[in-house]
């Protein structure tokens, strides 16, 4: 069987369905507020790279992370590429093959540990009937790990960090 | 009486008393009861998504599965929450076939996803719950000669297809909010533009410059303070003011404001029940024209 | 009475009596309901020197009996103000092509001076956007294919009256495909018109000088590029004109995904329809340029005129007859009929039988396949006719090959049977094909009866679904085949027995190949078993 390319590999995925309809018109790049900012990042370019089938440059390189997700690109694209969405799906890939950025990790303990990506103090929680807030419901932390250990997102940590 | 399920995540409670605060103590005064349900975790934002998306829909839809079974629609204040769970919740209803995969995850939790309730943004349930006559009503101190920069922040516009919350290109929902509460929502250039805030930690540079944009656009309108719906938002345009003063050298000095802040000041709520001292921003000059 | 003249993109006023477009022919002048004060005023009545003016007029409808339509209502511009992030209606320095046409005309309401409509000052700087609503899966999927010469064409006219111009043109590709017209982009370089390869992402406008910016990246260069601009003009999509689908209904002539006329055949017979007599032509069939517009009115017109000139229609008997006593009044067949040949006649006391008109059927049978009373038949192909058929084409089989018999449509099926012999193709002698009108016309019982007759298996071959040369014909065969296997299942005979199929007629290598497999697939299964008699 012929192996799969890395646009087909995308394609496949949850999010990167709509790669394809990419014509290259450019309205993404100009609605993009990090493109505005910074040469590092176009997501036009991601989607032409991802279609040229250049897995090396796109999984090796920082761009993929800068996509700040407000969908501005995705709201005007005139092909309907649900470009956020590709960009998540080509995270998702990377991060599968152990290219994860730190913040990453952070992110992963907390939602693994606590059900929450940011943590609330016992400080905090304490605080709740002094300011007149009833107290906090425990978080649902047991089915939290059965969907992780389901989906195999719990093997995540074993994962060799990268050098950033 | 109008009942939902709060849904906080975790930004508020971790760091935005005034946003909980003000939320539940207006809901209240218009006569709408919040319900704390226990086992709710994580909306799975952005962020998470991007490690996986199926687990992220996973989890957003046990959230719902929750919803569900306390037979109540879920009331979100952080735009983050409810884009992740609204875009859940409506991909599940229109895609059989993506139901049936997430729900062979939640099966292991002994949860079936049904598509039977909604979930609300803060504002759909003012604005349509409730009403902006019964709203009105309420009001007991207008925000007379207060000029408000409406600020949607991302997520609870885009994406539109999903979300439904309002026209993404020409939002009138806040805007009419803050009309109703008698204030005057100024137009400034570029209203619809992220703020940078999902780039903290990632870019902390990249996520400054476009704060900063934000901040030029609202100064130059004449505004007097920004209403935002989100606790991102919020900490991106606050704080992070304070860290431009130190990078650029740059003094706005212009307060930031949950917009539920300024609707439970309208209702009159006293301002030191609203924990005024979480704004690094001091809000007293606000607060001092609205009394 | 003076209100803005829409023909001169408002830029003109123009009076509520007036000629709506003055090369009209014949120049008639108009009164505009909207405006006119009617008695309160009669000014115009009293200044026409033929009196040739009545105010109580009132509209009417006027009955025409002809012998032929040509349906030329054309296409307009796509409302671009449902962009909005482009902001037309709403920056009034934002134009269409339609509105600047009227501005490079020089006998137009600005004399062919290039203005900013905000304050009629001369634009200097003019940026055209294409693919307005165009190749927009959002909106208009499909390229409207005259846009980008007519940006061209304005472009080039304006530069060269003003070379001091400042032009921009943003696309996404640039298509001259007609005849000359990859000269005019070549020109439009030469002359110094700029090219930003990129599709804007929005249009703003600097609240105090009013002054508009292009926000857009051009992807050659990778740089996000802000153009400064006094003018912007969309190149709008072209759609179907306003009431293109409901008079499609009323004529019953099919409109397309896009919302067009629908030829009978793109290739061969491109201004027909699929109902004889009623012909289409120009950009009610899709966006055209002016030549190719011309053609096919030349084409419609012949045709039409032909179809006239004959002062009959000769038409042969290959059509379906009612047998109205068996006529069950259920309504099925005019519904189901492609052509709508079939009417009820009243025969009183509340009865109702059908009645197929002669001139309009099209001798497909789908009709026949239809009627639960099998009060239809085709005078060309009648049930008995069909049965013998089937019975001697299966009487005898001296190959050890299983017995099969292929029914096939007269056009894409048995065409593909054809094809298939003359490139030499192979397939099992004991292959049997049978040629029927349209897979349309076949009737479950059918099936069973050939399996009766001897056919170890079954294939019905038609065309493909969306290319039915009777238009349901095959997809109503794939449903009954369908349902027929379900029955084989209740009576013990195994399913995959049956199959239908559908190509295209130079398929004769999917034919081979399918009858191929279906003999093998005949051979894994065995010898049929049927229980026949007591
Ligand atoms: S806007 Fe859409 S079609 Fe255009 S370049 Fe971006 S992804 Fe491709
Ligand atoms: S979603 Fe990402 S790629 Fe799209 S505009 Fe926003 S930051 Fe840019």
């Amino acid at each position: 069987m012929r192996a799969e390319s890395f646009s087909e590999t995308i394609r496949e995925r949850l999010g990167g369905e709509t790669i394809t309809f990419c014509y290259q018109c450019g309205t993404c790049a100009s609605s993009c507020p990090v493109a505005k900012r910074t040469t590092d990042f176009n997501p036009r370019e991601i989607i032409k790279l991802c279609l040229l089938d250049e897995k090396d440059e796109i999984l090796d390189g920082k761009s993929i992370w800068l996509c700040c997700s407000c969908y501005n690109c995705q709201e005007r694209c005139p092909q309907k590429v649900e470009i956020a969405d590709v960009i998540y799906a080509v995270r998702n890939i990377a991060i599968e093959k152990g290219k994860v950025p730190n913040i990453y990790f952070e992110f992963f303990n907390a939602i693994s540990n606590d059900g929450r990506i940011v943590k609330v103090s016992q400080f905090a929680e304490n605080k709740r009937p002094q300011l007149g807030l009833p107290p906090l419901q425990p978080t649902g932390v047991d089915a939290l790990k059965k969907i992780l250990s389901t989906t195999g997102f719990d093997k995540f940590h074993l994962k060799k960090e990268e050098p950033q | 009486m109008m009942s939902y399920a709060i849904f906080l995540g975790c930004t508020i409670p971790a760091r935005q008393p005034n946003y909980e605060l003000s939320a539940r103590k207006s809901l209240s005064k218009l006569g709408v009861k919040l319900v704390d349900i226990a086992n709710m975790t994580c909306c799975c934002p952005p962020p998470v998504q991007s490690i996986d998306l199926k687990t992220s829909l996973a989890i957003a839809s046990y959230n719902i599965c929750l919803a569900e079974e306390a037979n109540l629609d879920l009331l979100t204040l952080c735009s983050g929450c409810f884009e992740s769970l609204a875009m859940a919740n409506n991909m599940l209803k229109h895609d059989q076939k993506l139901k049936t995969k997430i729900n062979k995850i939640l099966a292991e939790t002994g949860k079936e996803f049904h598509g039977t309730k909604e979930v609300k943004h803060f504002l759909q349930v003012l604005k349509d719950d409730i009403g902006l006559n019964q709203l009105e009503q309420n009001i007991v101190k207008p925000l007379t000669d207060l000029k408000i920069a409406p600020f949607y922040g991302c997520h609870a516009l885009r994406p539109s297809e999903l979300l439904q919350l309002d026209d993404p290109e020409r939002p009138q929902i806040l805007e009419t909010l803050i009309k109703t509460l008698g204030g005057t929502s100024i137009e400034y250039q570029n209203k619809l533009k992220c703020c940078g805030g999902l780039l903290r930690g990632v870019s902390d540079d990249l996520a400054l410059d476009l704060a900063r944009d934000k901040l030029i656009n609202v100064s130059n309108s004449g505004a007097d303070c920004i209403a935002t719906l989100c606790p991102f938002c919020f900490v991106a345009l606050d704080i992070g003011q304070i860290q431009i003063r130190s990078k650029f050298q740059e003094i706005y000095d212009i307060p930031v404001l949950h917009y539920s802040e300024l609707l439970a000041l309208a209702l009159g709520i006293a301002p030191e029940e609203l924990a005024p001292r979480t704004h690094k921003i001091r809000i007293d000059k606000i607060i001092n024209k609205i009394l | 009475m003076e209100v803005p003249d829409e023909y001169n993109a408002k830029l003109s006023m123009r009076k509520a009596v007036y000629m709506n477009n003055p090369p009209v022919h014949p120049p008639v002048y108009a009164i505009d309901e909207s405006v006119c004060k009617f008695h309160d005023c009669e000014e115009c009545v009293k200044a026409c020197p033929t009196q040739a003016i009545e105010l109580d007029q009132k509209p009417e409808e006027v009955t025409i009996n002809v012998g032929s339509i040509v349906v030329a209502t054309g296409f307009e511009e796509f409302d671009s103000s449902t962009i909005k992030e482009y902001h037309y209606n709403d920056y009034p320095d934002v134009i269409t092509n339609l509105e600047l046409a009227r501005m490079v005309d020089g006998f137009g309401p600005t004399g062919g001076v290039i203005v900013r409509p905000s304050n009629r000052q001369p634009a200097k700087k003019i940026v055209f956007i294409q693919c307005v609503g165009s190749r927009d899966r959002r909106w208009k999927p499909y390229c409207s294919s005259i846009c980008c010469m007519i940006s061209l064409k304005h472009a080039t006219l304006i530069k060269s009256a003003y070379p001091e111009a400042d032009i921009s043109v943003c696309y996404i590709d640039i298509r001259t495909t007609g005849r000359e017209h990859e000269y005019y982009y070549e020109q439009a370089r030469e002359m110094g018109i700029k090219f930003v390869k990129g599709r804007p992402t929005e249009i703003s406008r600097d609240p105090k000088t009013g002054k508009l910016v292009v926000d857009t990246e051009d992807a050659l260069l990778h740089r996000l590029l802000e153009l400064e601009a006094d003018l912007v003009v969309l190149a709008p999509a072209m759609v179907p004109s306003e009431g293109t689908k409901e008079l499609a209904e009323i004529l019953g002539i099919d409109i397309d995904q896009d919302g067009f006329y629908k030829e009978y055949n793109a290739k061969l017979r491109p201004t027909e329809t699929k109902l004889r007599g009623i012909y289409i032509c120009g950009g009610t069939i899709f966006p055209k340029d002016a030549p190719t517009t011309s053609l096919q009115a030349h084409s419609a017109a012949v045709k039409a005129a032909k179809f006239l000139n004959k002062g009959k229609i000769i038409k042969d008997q290959r059509t379906a007859v009612i047998n109205q006593d068996y006529c069950g009044d259920c309504e099925f067949c005019p519904v189901t009929c492609p052509y709508h040949a079939i009417t009820l006649e009243d025969k009183g006391e509340d009865h109702f039988a059908a009645k197929v008109s002669d001139l309009l059927c099209e001798g497909c049978g789908v009709c026949v396949g239809t009627c639960p009373q099998n009060a239809i038949e085709l005078r060309h192909s009648k049930p008995e006719q069909m049965t013998a058929q089937m019975n001697g084409i299966l009487s005898l089989n001296e190959s050890a090959e299983p017995l099969i018999l292929a029914i096939c449509c007269s056009e894409c099926g048995h065409t593909a049977v054809d094809s298939s012999g003359m490139a030499m193709m192979e397939y099992p002698a004991s292959v049997r094909v049978m040629k029927v009108p349209c897979t349309g016309i076949l009737q479950i019982h059918q099936f069973l009866e050939a399996f009766k007759a001897g056919a170890q298996g079954v294939m019905v071959v038609g065309c493909k679904s969306d290319g039915c040369h009777y238009e349901v014909g095959s997809q109503k065969a794939e449903k009954k085949v369908d349902l027929a296997k379900t029955l084989l299942n209740e009576y013990g005979i195994e399913s995959e027995r049956l199959e239908m199929f559908q190509f295209v007629f130079i398929e004769g290598d999917k034919f081979a190949e399918a009858a191929q497999m279906m003999s093998e697939r005949l051979k894994k299964l065995g010898n049929l078993k049927l229980m026949i008699g007591p």
